[in-house]
């Protein structure tokens, strides 16, 4: 029996930064029973949502020279911490995962999906490389989430 | 030969926003301490000119991730003063439910992760989650419930968004308000617990002559209204206070730092104020706990903040659960206004201590003018006035024990000083 499913989309309102809640929009106009969608400003959110997760999902914009790359990990992975989430906030993705892991209650899968983007500055749209990826993005997690 | 000593904390830990501290020390005489505030000038108030009045209080929330609704709250409440509004009955009530969750977050995140690490011997929540998780499950637990209150009243957790000049702009159903109520009866439990566990911590011996200062009322724990009281005995509306408190510039910090016109002195905010100033006014629970933990009336050592805020939150989830049980949705979401000229100030009591707001706006219902004075600002002196007693005793110690010591009476205080800039690096200079 399958259990229940949470995608986190992280995020803020800057330009490609806000990737991670326009994925968790096009994931939850698929209205799949099975999964709740989820947006958050900062890691430590999810926190608070984990009671019941068998399957963990996050998206994060990733700092990278190549806008519009796209990366999946599994936590735990070593290339989580070479990769800089660009979070302004106080605790980390890192951290909240530790944390979570650490307190028993991070689920049994956690999956972190990353979109590259430059940094954004305030008050910028997304760009048209960001915006040309989400899709293909949303594609890949759909079929991961189907065969989870 | 005299010996110079210099101790830097180049980025202080477990605090809101980013500062540092730099202590210099000249022959065991502390020749100068500053808490460097560096993050850069916020200009809300240059913002907030000649934008519809309505907008002021989605715009002040974005001040801060932690505590919004003291911004709103201070906003709505001095517009309303420039309007001739009185926001009363069950839409002031809703108000301070709506800061009772502000409270339990903010202080269930600052006592549980950022400051019982301190009196534990952790870097860190992390490592105290390895030996305490159940404690730290409790302390998220608690600020989840803040969060879901904030969610349910304010629209969303972090910002939130319902809070109008004149009340709300959408009222909760009965059944979004009382399916919350099995979780805050465990949560008063669970307050009352955690106050108990670190009212059991050792505590520094260290006490200052503070000049308290809070809102008080005479019917309630003030929140949102009342005047502002000093432990000297003045007692003032929030419409004088700009008289009897002056913000000031200092080199290094980038927020601006107050201190009392009459007597040119520092004063206190926060917890320790508020129960000092106000702890007749506790609900029965909070106050039975006060008198149970032993907390001295006045209580003067700063490190004891975090029991003063631990009742803060048993008195949070009291009141908000009076407020669950008997809450019956009726009427109007906001009063109605008319747009007209005026100017008008309010102070309410964010959990880092009194946070006051003065507005201008003109018959079109722009603002005109806007004066915003966070608590931390106003604390940043008075933090450094601490650090100067606190050394002499601390001089014998190696560079890294002070730098710790000092970075622990810091977090006392809950310093957040993205709202001020609107903390913290540690550097001592001993010189020889």
């Amino acid at each position: 029996m399958r259990g229940c499913r949470l995608f986190v989309g992280i995020g803020s309102p800057h330009g490609d930064d806000r990737v991670g809640w326009e994925i968790a929009l096009r994931l939850s106009e698929r209205k799949s029973s099975l999964l709740v969608v989820r947006s958050a400003c900062t890691p430590a959110e999810l926190l608070d949502w984990l009671e019941g997760i068998d399957i963990l999902d996050i998206c994060d914009a990733v700092a990278s020279n190549e806008p519009g790359s796209l990366y999946c990990w599994s936590w735990p992975a070593a290339e989580i911490e070479q990769a800089a989430f660009r979070g302004t906030h106080d605790m980390t993705l890192q951290a909240a995962l530790m944390l979570a892991d650490e307190l028993g209650r991070l689920p049994r899968c956690t999956r972190i999906w990353g979109v590259g983007i430059k940094p954004p500055l305030s008050g910028d749209a997304l760009s048209p490389e960001v915006a040309a990826a989400i899709p293909t993005m949303v594609d890949r997690m759909c079929e991961a989430l189907h065969h989870a | 030969m005299s010996e110079e000593r210099t101790v830097r904390v180049e980025a202080l830990t477990r605090v809101e926003g980013e500062g540092a501290l730099h202590i210099r020390v000249n022959d065991g005489v502390i020749e100068d301490v500053q808490l460097n505030i560096y993050e850069p000038p916020r200009l809300f108030e240059a913002m907030l000119r000649g934008r519809a009045l309505e907008d002021v209080p989605d715009i002040t929330a974005r001040i801060c991730g932690i505590c919004p609704v003291a911004y709103q709250m201070s906003s709505v409440h001095a517009l309303e003063a420039a309007l001739g509004v009185q926001v009363t009955g069950d839409l002031r009530v809703l108000r301070r439910l709506l800061y009772c969750g502000e409270w339990i977050e903010s202080h269930a995140l600052h006592v549980h992760m950022l400051h019982v690490p301190d009196f534990l011997g952790f870097e860190s929540a992390l490592a105290l989650a390895k030996d305490h998780p159940d404690e730290v499950n409790r302390g998220l637990r608690l600020k989840k419930h803040g969060n879901q209150l904030l969610e349910v009243l304010g629209g969303r957790a972090v910002h939130p968004i319902n809070v109008a000049v004149g009340g709300f702009y959408h009222l909760p159903r009965r059944e979004e308000l009382t399916r919350l109520i099995p979780d805050f009866e465990w949560g008063l439990q669970a307050a009352i617990d955690a106050a108990r566990w670190v009212a059991g911590f050792d505590f520094p011996r260290f006490e200052e002559a503070y000049d308290f200062v809070a809102v008080s009322h005479p019917d309630e724990y003030a929140m949102c209204e009342g005047p502002i009281r000093t432990s000297d005995g003045m007692a003032i509306s929030a419409d004088q206070f700009e008289k009897h408190f002056r913000e000031q510039q200092v080199p290094h910090s980038t927020a601006l730092q107050a201190v009392r016109i009459d007597t040119g002195q520092t004063y206190l905010l926060g917890p320790l104020s508020r129960i000092n100033l106000n702890r007749e006014q506790l609900l029965p629970a909070a106050r039975r706990l006060a008198d149970e933990l032993n907390l001295e009336q006045p209580c003067r050592n700063i490190f004891k903040s975090i029991i003063a805020r631990s009742i803060e939150i048993v008195q949070a989830y009291e009141e908000a659960l009076s407020i669950l049980r008997d809450y019956r949705p009726a009427g109007e979401p906001r009063i109605k206004y008319e747009h007209r000229q005026g100017e008008g100030a309010a102070a309410t009591e964010a959990p880092r201590g009194l946070l006051y707001h003065r507005y201008g706006v003109n018959a079109q219902g722009f603002v005109t003018k806007a004066n915003i004075v966070p608590p931390t600002s106003q604390n940043q002196s008075q933090i450094e006035s601490d650090l100067r007693d606190y050394l002499p005793a601390l001089l014998n110690w190696s560079d890294d024990e002070v730098a710790r010591a000092c970075e622990r009476l810091v977090r006392s205080y809950d310093p957040c000083i993205s709202c001020a800039t609107h903390f913290l690096k540690v550097n001592l200079d001993r010189v020889s």
